[in-house]
């Protein structure tokens, strides 16, 4: 059913072909890949555990969610654009689980507790996609769209005890719990170390994506409770991949995934800028425009550290395809319009990032950008990549 | 073996109802995610305000809630909240699987008229909050035995048989040894209803024990009112206020402390009535009116004596009104200030109206004319001293100044010489004219620096008083707690007296009560029996030793300005007049017991947390044996040596009529299938087990010994046999065994009150826990079906002579002890306060709690600030450097206790404000605010048999809260 | 948008202050299960921070264009007050009554304190409820839109099994009337009690209002208060109308109270105890003439003539302030 559109795969050929212009060196698509170790007993649940002490760290950087901004005041304080979070994961796979290991560092135990409305517990999530494989896109990667879902597991800290949840979700608001067999997790705060280890085992696939690619698609989230971050105020990561040992990696998926990465440069940052500024600052907002509303459109701040080079160009050549989910609509409601009996104004279609056909499915307000010179598409993929 | 804390109040034992622990959706917080809420694809909503699928998941949890709450209506009872806030509001009681969840108002009382609003729902903070605390772990659930020192709290659980039986050996022994007097039983201010108090009071009336009268102690009579109109109880149903033009509240704050009837005075308001609130503080009533008048704390009667001056020297009074319904124009000798009595004159003078007097000296049927009970005054018609009729003595029952026989206009003012039987002539004048001579002292101008009241103040209030078609003035019983309370009660009650306001027209409200008959069999034993009723104020002061709390706390000069006695001559003249008049050879009808008690047996009684100063020390030093009756472990219970678990509210069977704030008596109706919450018992089955083991003891005794004694206690002074027949306990408590249990009580009542009927337990439980009295519950007036009710209709429109000696409105008392302190003509006195310490302690009654009543429910002080506080006018906290939070010390003499500070300029600076009813065991070393509080006798409220003013349910003194200064500093 | 909208109209001239309604609601639904924190009812003493302390100033709500304000979650040992329990098992043995945490912040904390100086001082009550806003901000700040409003009355509930318990909600009530209940890491509200009304019973704080200043009703009902009160005599006005989300709790604002007194203690005509700057702040500009036409109003009644608007605030049967049948007048 999620079969690639026409479009989407002509623009990929034509990208094969960017790929070959040679200037500076840029993030290369090893940096999204980590390795992992096969084993043949069960992957241990304890942090702690010597067997994940034998295996290295991949570090990670993730970045503050500023895609849509949510309405805790203290929680917005503290959100610095600028600032990143580093996550190191170890991976280990056996016949039919994978595990990961997450170590990241935090000044303060943070745990929800039922003696406090205002307590909000340290977390960590992993996202990988419910389908993926040649010929199919990742999943936007803010919990999904309604194209390519993700499954999400998420381990909280509460009062001694981890809040294990398991979710399914196509983009903000969407996710929806999930039946969880066979899922396992373990959160452990070192107040000596000052670090919080994770470990999440799951079943390596889940039975709905039989295509093996040798590369599992994952990203990363994490949350402060300190800074009263939960839900989309958090830190996430891009699209990462675990390259699984025991399977072959599948060239064409590797091509289709690396799109841009490696490469000295795609396209100009500086020319990219101004068909930005020329075109683009009406709706959304970046790290140094702030003209647009907020929430009018995705805010673009920091896009770079999450968005890979295929989403941020599909984005722009074909919108629909990669239609994502706003928050709750009646955030903004229009004041011009004539309220009902009781003084309900209706909601604020501007802020709407999206409309529905006559067929009810979902329209990108964003135009498409196809029209384009490819240069000009290139250069402002570079830009935008460039916005951390 | 002594048992822990723990098991001794079995809170476990209860398990109060954890309503919606299975109902709730599943706890995320601590549950792993259930199996059913899985979904493969993810659920998305687009606009939850337009349309949402799932909305019944939530809207079940919570249906399923509310009706774990709500239980079945088969199963609800009716209840009431019999405290002494005597609000009696009809409840329904909501139980699932025997326990009672919540309550809600009966609401369903009948509106009278379409004109008058209804009195739905009534009920109020506490009463909506009884199912909480019935369950709390406070309960008590077993009979109690203590086994350390008084107050330690070493506890043994004991059987109900052997508590019964150790409580009626010591009542017997003390009976046999010491005589009934020894005994002491008493069911305090937390039972009061016609139905379950007359258990304990019925018991005690039969063994000849010593009862105290509530009203006293607590200091809520009225006596300066029984004064003016003959009793204290007076006024009117409170939908009556809706119908006012102008509604005075004077020492009282209906808005905090008569929560259920509140909203009669704004919906009055709305109805055009204004709306008037004298009080020190702000308070919560002050802040609606119209008017209000902060007064300084104490001078309410200088305020009253100049509004009186204004309207008497103004003439706005109405004259016909006071000759005719007032004793102002009696005729008073000027030499010995008495009144002018028939017996004394020289019925041959010809200043003597012998002619028109002789209709009104005939004896008319029953009526024996009293010489000694009939007044004179001088008949401007005839320019004669004539005799008036209505009095006492006199054999014309009637007020009419014209009438076949007689034609009377007696002068208000005058002086006119008289010849006395003796030969003497004196000179006479009328009580107007002293009156007069004694409001002058009471110019509005001269009292603006005493009371705080402008004169224009006091002018607008004299205007409301007589211009209005309908003025009441409600009073509170705070007034009643200063040591002049009786004089400033008396100059209120002048002033609605000779604003000439009765029935329909508005006038005193203090506190209403119905006429219930029917009830003697019940209470009493046809005269067979006496009780010993003590008098409350005089009794419990002098059992706790008070007056040595009085030298401790007052200075000579103090004395001297509000007696006009010297310290050591006051106190002298008191230890008098109560040595002369103590025990059974005292005062008739038995005003004086302190003395004589050794054991005690209380219910539902927070001694200590009422009685002041030295009190508690003196009490447990006397109190050979106490037991104990309660439903929670309440600051007393600490104290017992036996402690008995009583039902509470829910648990019983009762009924309640009085007081009348409204025309409905309220029935309380035990759910259906109950669980019996411990082991608790009702009072009456306690005191039947009680009769039960004494005359078991007795006849046991009687066997071995042969002695006649060990069954007939002799008893010369308040039986007719001469002595108490304790073979015969049973059979005369339970009425023949009619009523042994509370459920017998209520259907003995519904047998034989006549304002109750028709009517069943059914028919109440099915109109909705009440019945509504017939028209034979009004007393001076009738009662309408249709129209709110008010007292003394009866005397404006028919002429009936009021309950007074004069059988008028009462302004002048001739007794000596009146006329040496100048108190025979209404007047005010200052306060009787150290003045060393700054600030008058001002305790009104609470939003809170009924006094101590629910004073520790955790639901109701998560709403206050969870121990005692004190409420403080911010310059005062300033200038102490006292901040809001911050706990205080308040001190005096007598002692110190630790409170938390509020700030509010709703405080005066010249006082210190603390809603009252702590228990002593809430305060910091368990010492409470009335440790701190002193207090003297007033001598007027000791003095007796003059007229009206004999010991009984309307005349009797208070004991005073309200005369303690002190000070604060920051702990 | 619901199709009709349940509403409540609150007397303050007749609120006395009592808590009977507060207690009332924690009987029916907050003494238990995480809840006991929680007033969905509660009255608080104005001027005064109320509860949670200092909500006015918590942010959330609109801005004058109709868009989503940022504000923060109270905190319960702070801003609500510890619900504190009290040594009852063991005052037995003898040991003084005393609270299990000291009290230092609660619901009704500042009880008749007022403003001013004695005696010029005011205050008045201010009973509040979930508002059931048309454009509620809880409803619009929640992420997973788990919060929605019924169809059949305008009730705003939130949805346990969609709600993960991330409190968005909380910070965008501008009235902080929903609640974050710890224990079953849900938030949850007022819910204008119907299961009650599903059966016949008006919600517990306006039945069991024994100073009778509630009045409960369809706002599209023209026969009812509820409508005469906001629509036709417009002397039921909305708190803070100026937070945007459009309450559907309406106020009769509180008459001035008496007179103040000059130094001698003599009455100054005409005074305002209560400023009408801050009576504004409350209830908006409107309030100055929904005072004006309750005393001309009330002078008829003073002077002997008619006034329905005084009868219907008198509301001289009980049973007849709830017009709660679905059946009640749809205009």
């Amino acid at each position: 059913m999620h079969k690639p559109s026409t479009p989407l795969l002509s623009i990929l050929s034509t990208t094969i072909v960017l790929l070959s212009i040679p200037t500076m060196a840029n993030e290369t698509f090893d940096d999204l890949v980590i390795p992992s170790k096969s084993s043949f007993w069960s992957i241990p649940l304890d942090a702690q555990s010597t067997k994940w002490a034998d295996i290295k760290g991949k570090n990670i950087s993730l970045a503050p969610q500023m895609t849509v901004l949510l309405n805790d005041k203290e929680a917005n304080k503290a959100i610095k654009s600028n600032h990143k979070k580093e996550l190191v994961v170890k991976a280990m796979t056996n016949s039919k689980d994978i595990g990961l290991y997450l170590e990241w560092s935090d000044e303060s135990l943070n745990q929800a507790t039922t003696k406090e409305t205002k307590s909000f517990g340290d977390s960590v999530a992993i996202e990988i996609p419910l389908k993926f494989g040649k010929g199919e896109r990742l999943p936007y990667i803010g919990m999904g769209d309604e194209k390519a879902y993700v499954e999400v597991d998420m381990a909280r800290s509460a009062e001694g005890k981890v809040i294990k949840s398991h979710f399914v979700g196509a983009g903000f608001g969407s996710l929806t719990r999930r039946q969880a067999t066979n899922h396992d997790m373990s959160l452990t705060y070192d107040s000596n170390k000052k670090l919080w280890r994770a470990v999440i085992i799951r079943p390596i696939m889940n039975e709905k994506n039989r295509e093996i690619e040798g590369l599992l698609p994952i990203a990363f989230a994490l949350w402060n409770g300190a800074n009263n971050e939960r839900g989309g105020n958090k830190y996430l990561s891009g699209w990462h991949f675990i390259k699984l040992e025991k399977y072959k990696v599948s060239e064409q998926y590797q091509n289709e995934m690396s799109f841009g990465y490696g490469a000295k440069t795609i396209g100009d940052i500086e020319l990219g800028k101004q068909i930005f500024n020329s075109t683009c600052i009406g709706c959304h907002r970046s790290n140094d425009m702030k003209i647009a509303p907020e929430g009018l459109a995705p805010n673009l701040m920091g896009i770079g550290s999450i968005a890979s080079f295929s989403y941020l160009r599909d984005s722009i050549v074909d919108p629909n395809q990669v239609v994502i989910r706003q928050l709750n609509i009646n955030r903004h409601y229009n004041k011009s319009e004539k309220p009902d009996q009781f003084k309900a104004y209706p909601n604020n279609d501007a802020f709407m990032w999206y409309t529905k056909d006559e067929k009810g499915n979902k329209v990108s307000k964003m135009p498409s950008f196809q029209g384009l010179p490819p240069e000009s598409i290139n250069n402002l993929v570079a830009y935008l990549k460039s916005l951390k | 073996m002594t048992v822990s804390r723990r098991d001794l109040l079995k809170a476990a034992a209860l398990g109060s109802v954890a309503i919606g622990s299975n109902t709730l959706a599943k706890n995320a917080f601590t549950e792993p995610i259930p199996q059913k809420e899985a979904k493969d694809i993810p659920v998305i909503v687009e606009d939850p305000r337009a349309s949402y699928l799932n909305t019944k998941s939530i809207e079940d949890m919570y249906r399923r809630e509310f009706a774990e709450t709500f239980g079945e209506k088969k199963d609800h009872g009716y209840a009431y909240h019999c405290v002494n806030c005597q609000g009696n509001c009809a409840w329904q009681v909501w139980t699932k699987d025997g326990k009672v969840t919540r309550e809600n108002q009966s609401a369903s009382y009948p509106q009278i008229a379409p004109n008058i609003p209804d009195y739905n729902p009534r009920g109020c903070n506490k009463g909506v909050q009884h199912s909480q605390i019935m369950y709390e772990q406070d309960r008590l659930l077993y009979p109690m035995k203590r086994v350390g020192p008084r107050g330690e709290g070493k506890w043994k659980r004991i059987s109900w048989d052997e508590a019964i039986t150790e409580v009626s050996e010591n009542l017997y022994n003390t009976m046999q040894e010491k005589g009934p007097a020894g005994n002491y039983i008493h069911i305090g201010a937390g039972v009061l209803t016609e139905g379950r108090a007359a258990s304990v009071k019925r018991l005690g009336t039969l063994l000849g024990a010593v009862r105290p009268y509530i009203a006293s102690y607590v200091g809520d009579m009225f006596p300066g009112v029984s004064t003016v109109y003959g009793e204290g109880n007076i006024g009117c149903t409170y939908d009556f206020i809706f119908k006012t033009n102008v509604a005075i509240f004077w020492g009282c704050n209906p808005n905090t402390s008569r929560i259920p009837d509140a909203h009669f005075l704004w919906e009055g308001k709305y109805n055009g009535s204004k709306i008037v609130v004298i009080s020190p503080e702000y308070n919560s009533t002050a802040i609606h009116a119209d008017l209000w008048v902060p007064i300084k704390p104490g001078y309410d009667g200088h305020l009253a004596m100049a509004v009186l001056n204004e309207i008497v020297f103004k003439k706005m009074y109405n004259e016909s009104f006071v000759k005719e319904f007032t004793d102002l124009p009696l005729l008073v000798r000027k030499d010995n200030k008495e009144l002018v009595r028939f017996a004394e004159i020289d019925t041959k003078d010809s200043n003597f109206d012998s002619k028109s007097s002789e209709k009104l000296l005939k004896k008319i049927l029953k009526r024996e004319l009293k010489e000694h009970e009939v007044f004179l005054a001088w008949n401007q018609k005839t320019n004669k001293m004539t005799v008036l009729p209505g009095s006492e003595g006199s054999p014309v029952e009637t007020l009419r100044l014209k009438d076949r026989g007689w034609n009377i206009n007696p002068a208000l003012s005058g002086t006119w010489k008289i010849k006395l039987k003796d030969g003497h002539t004196v000179e006479v004048t009328t009580v107007f004219d002293l009156f007069k001579q004694e409001l002058k002292k009471f110019d509005p101008l001269r009292m603006h620096a005493v009371t705080g009241v402008h004169p224009t103040i006091v002018s607008e209030l004299a205007r409301d008083m007589i211009v209005p078609k309908n003025t009441l003035v409600t009073m509170g019983f705070s007034l009643g707690k200063y040591f002049n309370g009786m004089l400033i009660q008396r100059a209120i009650s002048a002033l609605t007296a000779i604003s000439g306001r009765l029935g329909e027209s508005g006038g005193l409200n203090t506190e209403n009560e119905w006429n219930i008959t029917g009830l003697s069999g019940l209470s009493g034993f046809e005269g067979k029996y006496q009780h010993r009723f003590a008098s409350g104020f005089v009794s419990e002061y002098m059992l706790g030793d008070n007056l040595n709390d009085y030298d401790h706390l007052y200075a000579e000069a103090e004395i001297k300005e509000s007696t006009g006695l010297g310290k050591k001559q006051y106190r002298e003249k008191i230890e008098k007049i109560v040595k002369d008049g103590a025990n059974d050879e005292g005062f008739k009808n038995g005003k004086p017991y302190w003395t004589t008690m050794e054991t005690f047996l209380l219910f539902a009684d927070a001694r200590f947390r009422r009685n002041k100063g030295s009190y508690k020390e003196a009490f447990l030093k006397k109190a050979k044996f106490i037991a104990y009756g309660d439903y929670r472990m309440s600051d007393f219970c600490n104290y017992a040596d036996i402690l008995l678990p009583c039902k509470s509210h829910y648990e019983v069977w009762d009924i309640r009529t009085n007081p009348g704030y409204h025309r409905f008596a309220n029935i309380a109706y035990p759910p259906a299938n109950l669980k019996n919450v411990g082991e608790a018992k009702s009072e009456w089955e306690i005191s039947t087990l009680i009769a039960e083991k004494i005359q078991d003891i007795a006849l046991k005794k009687y066997k071995s010994s042969g002695d006649k004694k060990a069954i007939h206690v002799p008893d010369t002074t308040h039986t007719q046999t001469g002595f108490r027949a304790l073979d015969e306990v049973v059979n005369e408590f339970t009425i023949g065994g009619k009523v042994r249990s509370d459920k017998d009580a209520v259907e003995y009542m519904l047998e034989h009150v006549d304002q109750f009927k028709p009517n069943s337990t059914k028919t109440m439980y099915e109109r909705g826990g009440f019945l509504v009295l017939n028209d034979k519950a009004g007393k001076s007036s009738p009662l309408y079906s249709n129209k709110p009710y008010n007292t003394f209709e009866s005397n404006k429109l028919l002429y009936q002579p009021f309950e007074t000696l004069t059988g008028r409105l009462t302004f002048y008392v001739d007794h000596h002890l009146w006329i040496e302190t100048g108190a025979h003509i209404p007047t005010a006195r200052n306060p009787i306060r150290p003045k060393k310490f700054p600030f008058v302690l001002m305790t009104p009654h609470a939003r809170w709690s009924i006094h101590s009543t629910y004073k520790t429910s955790k639901i109701l002080q998560r709403l206050q600030r969870g121990k005692p506080y004190i409420m403080i006018n911010p310059k005062v906290a300033e200038a102490k450097g006292i901040k809001d939070g911050d706990e205080v010390k308040m001190f005096n003499d007598l002692g110190e206790t630790f409170l938390m500070a509020k700030i509010t300029p709703s405080a005066p600076e010249h006082s210190l404000v603390m809603e009252h009813g702590w228990e002593p065991f809430m305060y910091k070393n368990k010492v409470g605010h009335n440790a701190l509080v002193g207090d003297m006798i007033n001598l007027l409220e000791l003095s007796d048999g003059w007229g009206h003013l004999k010991f009984g349910t309307n005349w009797d003194g208070n004991q005073h809260a309200y005369e303690t200064t002190v000070d604060i500093v920051k702990a | 948008m619901s199709k009709r909208q349940l509403a409540m109209v609150m007397d303050l001239n007749k609120c006395i202050g009592c808590q009977t309604c507060t207690v009332a609601c924690k009987t029916q639904w907050t003494n238990r299960n995480g809840r006991e924190y929680m007033y969905w009812n509660n009255v608080e003493t104005k001027p005064g921070p109320g509860y949670p302390k200092k909500w006015e100033d918590m942010g959330g709500g609109f801005d004058s264009s109709g868009n989503l304000l940022e504000g923060e979650v109270p905190g319960l040992t702070k801003d609500y007050g510890v619900p504190w329990d009290f040594n009852y098992d063991e005052i037995a043995s003898g040991v003084p009554l005393v609270s299990t945490s000291e009290p230092k912040v609660g619901p009704n904390w500042d009880e008749d304190a007022g403003l001013g100086d004695f005696p010029n001082s005011y205050y008045f009550y201010l009973p509040r409820i979930c508002n059931h806003c048309s454009n509620p901000g809880c409803l619009s700040a929640c992420p997973r839109g788990a919060i929605f409003k019924r169809d059949q009355d305008g009730i705003v509930l939130v949805d346990h099994d969609r709600c993960e318990g991330l409190k968005y909600c909380i910070a965008g009530c501008p009235y902080k009337k929903i609640y974050f209940n710890p224990k079953l890491f849900k938030s949850e509200k007022c819910i204008m009690c119907f299961p009650r009304i599903e059966k016949g019973l008006p919600p517990a704080c306006a039945q069991q209002c024994v100073g009778r200043i509630r009045f409960v009703g369809y706002l599209d009902d023209l026969e009812g208060q509820v409508y005469k009160l906001v629509h036709q005599y417009k002397v039921a006005l909305p708190l803070h109308s100026e937070y945007g989300t459009q309450p559907n709790v309406f106020y009769v604002p509180p008459l001035s109270g008496p007179k103040k007194f000059d130094k001698t203690g003599k009455q100054i005509e005409g005074s305002d105890r209560i400023p009408l700057e801050y009576l504004e702040s409350l209830f908006g500009k409107e309030v100055s003439s929904a005072l004006k036409t309750l005393e001309i109003e009330r002078q008829k009644k003073k002077e002997g003539k008619p006034s329905e608007l005084m009868d219907l605030l008198i509301a001289y049967k009980h049973s007849e302030m709830f017009r709660i049948k679905p059946e009640a007048k749809n205009a």
